[in-house]
C-alpha cells in the first residue's frame, strides 16, 4: 500500500506546469500578516523558493517587514538586483499545507503575471512530469512528512 | 602485650610530627637572614623616580605617552579592508542613487572581500552590511533568513551566498 499523499495534479496550462499557490509574509514583531495568491510556474531550473513579480513589494511594504537587498541569476548568466524576505507557502492547488506552512524565499523581481515555484520548495516534495500528455502530479511521501 | 604499642614507637610518631610542623618555616637563622635581605632589595626605593623618561626637543617625554600615541584608531577587527573603488561607490550611494551595475559590483566586492576577511566557506549563505561586516551566517537560505526576519539592524544589510554571483536564481 503506497503512503503517499497527493498534494495536488493538473493539466499544463498554455503548455506549462502552473499551480495555484497561497503564500503568507508575517511580520514577527507586530505579527500582521498579508496574503498573495497566484499562479506559480513549477521552475526546476530556479534554485530560490518563490518568485513573483515587484510589484508585489507593496503589500509587504503594508505590514513593515523590511525586505532584503540581493542579487538574483537570471537566465543567460545575467545577475539583477532584487529584494527578498521569508514567506510561508500554505496552500498548493487545492491542498492547504500543515500551519504555519512551508518556510521559503520570497524573491520580488520582474513584472511576469505568473510566479515562480523553485527547487528549494520542490524539494519537499515528489514532483512527476508527464510531458506526452501534458499533466503533472505532486505527491508528498510519509518520510518526507515526518521530516 | 599485643594491645599495647611499644614506647620506642610513640616516641618516633611525635618526632616525625613535630618535624612536618617546621617544614614551612625558615629551617636556620641563616635563612631568615637572607630572606630579610632579599625583600630589603626587592622593595623600591621611594626616592628614586621609576617612571621612563625620554627626552625629546626640549621637554621631557614619559615612556607612558610614546605607547599611547601609537596605539592604533579607528580599527576594527570585524570589518574587512575595503579597496577604494569600494569606498568610492560607497561614498557615491551616500549622495545619491547608484546604477543596478554599479550596486551589484559593490555588493560582489565587498562580499568577496568579506568571504576573505573571515575566511567564510564556499555556499553559505550570508547577511552583511555594506562595509562588510557579517551580521548572519546560515547554511540554507531560509535559515539565514529566519534568522534576519526579527531584529531591526541600524545599518542596510545584503545577503549573499558565498562564492557565487547571487544569493538564489538560475544558477
Amino acid at each position: 500500500m503506497s503512503s503517499d499523499l497527493d498534494l495536488c495534479e493538473d493539466y499544463y496550462s498554455r503548455g506549462r506546469p502552473i499551480v495555484k499557490a497561497k503564500i503568507v509574509v508575517v511580520n514577527p514583531e507586530t505579527l500582521r500578516q498579508t496574503t498573495i495568491q497566484k499562479d506559480l510556474w513549477i521552475d526546476t531550473g530556479f534554485d530560490g523558493g518563490i518568485h513573483v513579480a515587484q510589484s508585489h513589494e507593496a503589500d509587504i511594504a503594508m505590514i513593515g517587514v523590511n525586505l532584503l537587498s540581493g542579487t538574483l541569476g537570471v537566465a543567460g548568466g545575467r545577475t539583477e538586483t532584487t529584494h527578498r524576505c521569508l514567506a510561508y507557502l500554505q496552500q498548493i492547488g487545492d491542498f492547504e499545507l500543515p500551519m504555519p506552512g512551508i518556510e521559503a524565499e520570497l524573491i520580488f523581481h520582474g513584472s511576469a503575471p505568473h510566479g515562480l515555484l523553485g527547487l528549494d520548495i520542490l524539494k519537499h516534495w515528489i514532483v512527476r512530469f508527464d510531458g506526452p500528455n501534458e499533466f503533472f502530479k505532486i505527491t508528498s511521501s510519509s518520510a518526507q512528512r515526518q521530516r | 602485650m599485643a594491645l599495647s604499642a611499644p614506647q620506642t614507637e610513640i616516641a618516633t610518631f611525635e618526632e616525625r610530627e613535630f618535624t612536618s610542623e617546621r617544614f614551612y618555616l625558615p629551617a636556620t637563622i641563616a635563612q631568615e637572614n637572607y630572606e630579610f635581605a632579599r625583600n630589603q632589595r626587592i622593595r623600591p626605593d621611594p626616592s628614586v623616580d621609576t617612571a621612563c623618561r625620554h627626552r625629546l626637543g626640549d621637554g621631557p617625554l614619559r615612556l607612558k605617552e610614546i605607547l599611547g600615541k601609537i596605539e592604533p584608531e579607528e580599527f576594527h577587527f570585524n570589518l574587512p579592508w575595503l579597496p577604494p573603488n569600494v569606498i568610492k561607490l560607497l561614498n557615491k550611494s551616500k549622495k545619491g542613487p547608484i546604477s543596478e551595475k554599479e550596486m551589484i559590483t559593490l555588493m560582489e566586492l565587498i562580499a568577496e572581500r568579506a568571504s576573505e576577511h573571515f575566511e567564510l566557506d564556499v555556499g553559505k549563505f550570508v547577511a552583511m552590511t555594506f562595509h562588510g561586516q557579517v551580521v548572519e551566517v546560515s547554511n540554507t537560505r531560509v535559515g539565514l533568513l529566519k534568522k534576519i526576519v526579527g531584529p531591526k539592524y541600524p545599518e542596510q544589510i545584503f545577503v549573499w551566498r558565498i562564492g557565487s554571483t547571487a544569493f538564489s536564481g538560475r544558477l
